[in-house]
């Protein structure tokens, strides 16, 4: 019953394309504050500190590109790339104020530091460090493609190793787990010094946090065990190799691998790859099984985003709210083994705290019941509308802080 | 009513767009062009055996199965859902069960029970406790039952009802090597779950599509067979009399044991969806529906035994391994 779409591995290789001179890029605040020195029309340097975020465990805010402040909302910032000739930037750039955000951001030493002062000093580069701090027993580095639609890590495997050792150096010395996993897809020979091998079927979902953990350790509670994403290890060691903030970003867009600047907007990318959208057609942030659909193109790539896809319309039948014929395929698909077609009745009914005991939280909203569901149903929606009713976390309630 | 909404009634719920983006691509729909699929052989024997009469009951069957739940829906108010092709297909699987002589007006009363009776009143598609067709089939055979007879209704044919003359002649009453045309039809029953071959490979059918999940029919028949197996080895030694209890195969070779256990015990909402749940299910159904042949006074057993057996399914659905984790709810 698996869809040949759920491969996580590409037979031909997907080369990275750096994106440099991106013209604008809107910069997502998340749940950070814009300092009070970010004003429209003011000139910031790639790497000006932006946004912070209270919590030590999310990464702050940075500009992306050399610029010119354009747009400023409580959600969001513009800047627009200043190199450009002034009948095209407009009079925004003409008439830009230099403050000290545009002066020049000098690298960061981390040598010395302890592990404390080394989170701090990471988290003021834009790292959200709690994946690597937390202490843990067991430490796996997920190097399958999280989603379908994803195509980065063979690459990143391949071509960006050096980025690799260098984030894992900045790992070990962050977190003392007697024990690090790398886990590759069958047949992936990447290793990584101080770092055991597993190979994993690289099938969806065995790509997502709890069912990749069952399979490396075999056990279903593994509290003493971490995850994270190959992607975060080479965000880290981006900023490791420079000592600079985290500006860039590597991404699966439309199908080709970009290493772009944060903030660049989805337009951009259509626009490179010439791509013309027609109306009914998709686009999505993040992956086509756990992604959100966005109404905008002009929305910028976070961090938290490691793909944009295309979703043609009609190439799924429409999700509506029909009733549950309670054939089953959704029990037996379940990587959980939840009953989404009972959480998915008492969530459309309501009965919220019923979800609650069929044990709604242990649902990973991995999207499998919806793949399925004959009668399709918006499986995901019904679950994250309980979540939210029950005042538990969703995963995209997870990202959008960041 | 007023014909204006009230804001809460136009915002959406929930907003449809949503993920996953990719869908297998295995609609309702598609399942009920399998359905009808499955159930041509057997429908096309039928013809073959009983002419226009057959095809008469079936069309009837089916379009008084639509016509009705359309009416239903439109009195109600409800969206329709006809267009699903559930009705249809419970339609024909109804007539499945009917003589091929069955009177119109049984055939129609019988067809506008099924689906409000069995399945509207519960609220439609998926909320349905017992299977539609065989609520419309008990409703008839209590009511009419000498109209439900295949024997009675059926004075012209020649065939014999295998069920009839096991249960007040005993099994050796069948003639030696009567096997390949009971197989193939070559007995009096429901007009389309008699073509026992027939109904198999619709049903083989419904396996390999994975319209119907294997485990239903596959302990079904287990059921039945290993029940049988215990009564015609032990039968006499419990005082029953050795003509009373058939070879097991025979079980499955009369009356409507495999069309029930492949079409009907699987229906989707009254059976349940736990692998262990589904196992238990099936060999409880097979279990009665031995005994209701041997003890009961129906001959043909299949169909009460999943009537009763469904409603044990939310206890049966119970019967399943932990969540993730394994704390159990
Ligand atoms: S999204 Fe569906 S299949 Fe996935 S864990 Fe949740 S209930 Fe199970
Ligand atoms: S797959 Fe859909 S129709 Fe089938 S039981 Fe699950 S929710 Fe119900």
């Amino acid at each position: 019953m698996k869809d040949k779409r759920f491969t996580l591995v590409s037979d031909t290789p997907c080369p990275i394309t750096v994106l440099n001179d991106i013209p604008l890029v809107r910069l997502q605040f998340g749940e950070r504050t814009p300092l009070t020195s970010v004003k429209k029309r003011v000139r910031v340097a790639k790497g000006a500190l932006l946004a912070e975020h209270g919590s030590p465990n999310v990464g702050d805010m940075h500009a992306s590109i050399d610029g010119v402040i354009k747009d400023l909302t409580a959600s969001y910032v513009e800047i627009q790339y200043e190199g450009l000739p002034l009948d095209v930037a407009g009079t925004a750039a003409a008439a830009a104020k230099d403050t000290e955000l545009a002066r020049p951001v000098e690298p960061v030493s981390f040598d010395g530091l302890d592990e404390i002062e080394l989170g701090k000093t990471l988290k003021r580069l834009g790292i959200a460090i709690r994946p690597f701090t937390r202490p843990c027993e067991l430490f796996i580095i997920n190097c399958l493609n999280p989603e379908p639609g994803m195509l980065y890590t063979q690459e990143l495997l391949a071509v960006h190793m050096p980025v690799i050792e260098a984030g894992f150096s900045l790992v070990r010395r962050l977190n003392n787990a007697p024990e690090f996993v790398l886990a590759l897809p069958e047949g992936g020979s990447a290793s990584l010094e101080g770092a055991g091998v597993r190979h994993v079927s690289p099938q969806y979902p065995n790509s997502l946090a709890r069912p990749l953990i069952k399979i490396v350790t075999g056990a279903e509670r593994t509290k003493h065990v971490t995850l994270v994403r190959l992607h975060n290890i080479f965000q880290l060691g981006l900023v490791a190799r420079s000592g600079l903030p985290l500006t860039e970003q590597v991404a699966t867009v439309f199908g080709k691998n970009y290493l772009a600047p944060l903030g660049t907007p989805v337009q951009t990318f259509l626009d490179i790859q010439g791509f013309k959208l027609e109306s009914g057609d998709s686009v999505i942030l993040g992956g086509a099984m756990r992604g959100v659909a966005i109404s905008g193109l002009r929305r910028g790539l976070r961090k938290v985003d490691d793909a944009i896809q295309f979703i043609p319309k009609g190439s799924r039948p429409e999700l509506e709210d029909n009733p549950c014929i309670n054939c089953g395929a959704c029990v037996l698909v379940c990587p959980m083994r939840l009953r989404p077609n009972m959480l998915s009745r008492y969530a459309e009914f309501g009965q919220y705290e019923s979800c609650r005991k069929e044990q709604l939280a242990t649902c990973i909203e991995c999207g499998m019941c919806g793949w399925i569901c004959p009668a399709c149903r918006p499986m995901q929606q019904y679950f994250r509308m309980a979540k939210l009713q029950l005042g538990m976390p969703t995963f995209q309630h997870r990202l959008r802080g960041q | 009513m007023t014909q204006g909404k009230t804001f809460t009634e136009i915002r959406p719920r929930f907003v449809v767009d949503t993920p996953p983006f990719m869908h297998r691509g295995y609609t309702v729909n598609a399942m009920m062009r399998d359905m009808l699929i499955a159930l041509a052989p057997a429908a096309a024997a039928a013809i073959w055996q009983y002419g226009i009469e057959a095809f008469r009951v079936m069309a009837l069957a089916a379009g008084i199965c639509v016509l009705t739940q359309s009416l239903w829906e439109k009195a109600l108010g409800r969206q329709s859902r006809v267009f699903d092709g559930s009705a249809l297909v419970t339609g024909v699987l109804f007539a499945f069960l009917l003589p091929a002589g069955a009177p119109w007006w049984l055939v129609a009363t019988g067809s506008a029970l099924t689906v409000i009776l069995g399945r509207e009143v519960f609220g439609g598609i998926g909320c349905n406790p017992l299977c539609p067709p065989l609520v419309g089939w008990a409703a008839m055979t209590v009511s009419w039952p000498v109209y439900m007879d295949p024997t009675a209704v059926n004075l012209s044919s020649s065939l014999l009802d295998p069920l009839i003359r096991m249960k007040y002649y005993g099994w050796t009453a069948l003639s030696q090597g009567s096997e390949m045309a009971l197989l193939l039809g070559g007995q009096l029953g429901g007009l389309g779950s008699a073509q026992i071959a027939a109904v198999l490979a619709g049903g083989l059918y419904l396996l390999v599509r994975g319209v119907v999940r294997w485990e239903i029919p596959a302990a079904c028949l287990a059921g039945v067979l290993i029940t049988g197996a215990v009564f015609w080895r032990f039968g006499p030694a419990m005082g029953i009399g050795p003509a009373s209890a058939p070879p097991p195969h025979l079980y499955l070779l009369t009356g409507s044991t495999i069309f029930v256990a492949f079409f009907l015990a699987t229906e989707h909402s009254s059976s349940p969806v736990a692998v262990g749940g589904m196992f238990a299910y099936g060999l409880l159904a097979g279990f009665l529906t031995v005994l209701i042949r041997i003890f009961g006074m129906y001959p043909d057993g299949a169909p009460f035994a999943v009537l009763l057996t469904s409603l044990g399914t939310p206890m049966f659905d119970l019967i399943r391994a932990a969540p993730f984790g394994g704390k159990r709810s």
